[in-house]
């Protein structure tokens, strides 16, 4: 009965960071809907486990791992991680958070829906970057650095 | 031009997405028509049986307008003028890196700062109409991406330069340098000349006919120069051209930058007046 009721407050706690963080909630069905955000997409879905079972990966249930090492940020035109480190998730798309993140950009590059089933995480996709990250995790603003730059490729050889 | 992806290689269609094989393959083989990512790491890309080298990014096809070649433009000018189908896209940084380690490799503290401010603001700037920056000289040399240092990171959170044209820029030095052109050749880039000098910007041409000053860049991209011709010596068949530096002598000088000891503002309000 504790455990439950963890569950449900955990829940709570992650759809209520979800919604503050961009105005996008997560249906019970992992669908997301979309409000507000008009440069970026965001997009978010909580673990399908969780919500309808409380069920969170080995290593991380139980406050094992802080909130504050529960963030990788890719970019999306690099594919590079430009903050943060890998984690281990537990969703259809891979095992670790850069799987989970690669797939995003490959869907969205694609012009299709990102991905709806996850560990206990939210996954947002703004213009640069894609960020999976525990909703109660800090992420670190845009840089300038991250913003596309493009060339036309000759591809000389190396002197 | 081969590619490899240490991770999953993809090509998308629109919206069709095409797993690649793994190992070595043509760009043009992979690329198509679409676009390609490599999840999972950069692309590796090799030249020409050049050693291969990062591009973290994306390679799109992107087909070129119909133009018709400028008059009076040789076919390889005309080639290089209309553009190239591959464009990749990085991240500014990535890009920056790479064009610093391709343009000036071991560059550091003030000098790069100033450096990196100029190539994200010529970043920005239209060197092709309609199409993005060329990757060679011309443009700014990329030859893959890099990891961003420190210095680019710290010229990155600065604002961008308050400039709207080109910011050109040079390797500059005084490494001495010689080479030897046909007589055909010089003939044909700067006519019946009987005499060369430069003043490291300007070539000064002597014709029986008169004197004419022309601009360094053409002289030294049409004979292959390393910097601007200080001296031409006419011999029987060949003409023995000279200078010191490289580059064409326009901008920033970024040797001259890494040796002066300034801040990266007294570099940039040096070359191009544009911070107090």
């Amino acid at each position: 009965l504790v455990r439950l009721r963890e569950i449900g407050a955990r829940r709570s706690e992650l759809e209520l960071h979800a919604r503050d963080a961009g105005g996008a909630t997560c249906n019970s069905a992992g669908d997301s809907a979309m409000r507000g955000a008009r440069s970026s997409t965001f997009v978010c879905w909580i673990s399908l486990a969780l919500l309808l079972g409380g069920w969170s990966p080995p290593g991380v249930d139980g406050g094992a791992a802080r909130s504050e090492e529960r963030l990788l940020v890719l970019s999306r035109h690099s594919g590079e991680v430009l903050a943060g480190k890998d984690l281990t998730v537990h969703a259809l798309e891979g095992n670790d958070a850069r799987a989970l993140a690669d797939f995003a950009r490959i869907e969205s590059a694609a012009g299709r829906s990102p991905p709806r089933s996850a560990a206990d995480l939210v996954v947002r996709l703004e213009d640069d970057r894609v960020i999976v990250n525990d909703p109660r995790t800090a992420v670190p603003p845009t840089a300038r650095g991250d913003a596309p730059a493009e060339v036309q490729g000759w591809l000389a050889p190396t002197a | 031009v081969s590619v490899r992806c240490a991770g999953r290689a993809l090509r998308l269609d629109g919206e069709k997405i095409t797993e690649l094989p793994s190992g070595w393959q043509t760009l043009r083989a992979a690329l198509g028509t679409g676009t390609i990512l490599c999840a999972g790491g950069p692309w590796e890309v090799r030249v020409a049986g050049s050693r291969s080298r990062p591009y973290a990014g994306i390679f799109s096809f992107r087909p070129l307008p119909d133009r018709p070649p400028e008059v009076g433009t040789t076919p390889r000018e005309a080639r290089a003028r209309r553009g190239s189908e591959v464009v990749f896209r990085t991240t500014l940084a990535s890009y920056v890196a790479g064009v610093l380690a391709a343009e000036h490799a071991g560059l550091s503290g003030e000098a790069a700062v100033a450096l990196a401010e100029v190539i994200a603001h010529d970043a920005r700037v239209e060197r092709h109409p309609g199409r993005p920056l060329c990757d060679t000289t011309h443009c700014q040399a990329f030859l893959g991406t890099a990891t961003p240092t420190a210095e680019i990171t710290r010229a990155l959170a600065l604002p961008e330069l308050p400039a709207r044209g080109w910011l050109p820029y040079f390797r500059g030095g005084d490494e001495a340098w010689e080479v030897r052109r046909s007589r055909a050749e010089v003939r044909a880039v700067l006519g019946d000349a009987q005499r060369v000098q430069g003043d490291g910007r300007t070539v000064e041409v002597t014709r029986a006919t008169g004197v004419e000053r022309v601009g360094c860049e053409r002289v030294r991209v049409a004979l292959r120069l390393p910097g601007c011709p200080r001296d031409g010596v006419f011999e029987e068949e060949t003409v023995r051209l000279s200078g010191r530096g490289r580059g064409h002598g326009l901008g920033l000088d970024v040797e001259a930058a890494r040796r002066s000891g300034l801040s990266a503002d007294e570099i940039l309000q040096r070359a191009y007046g544009l911070r107090p």
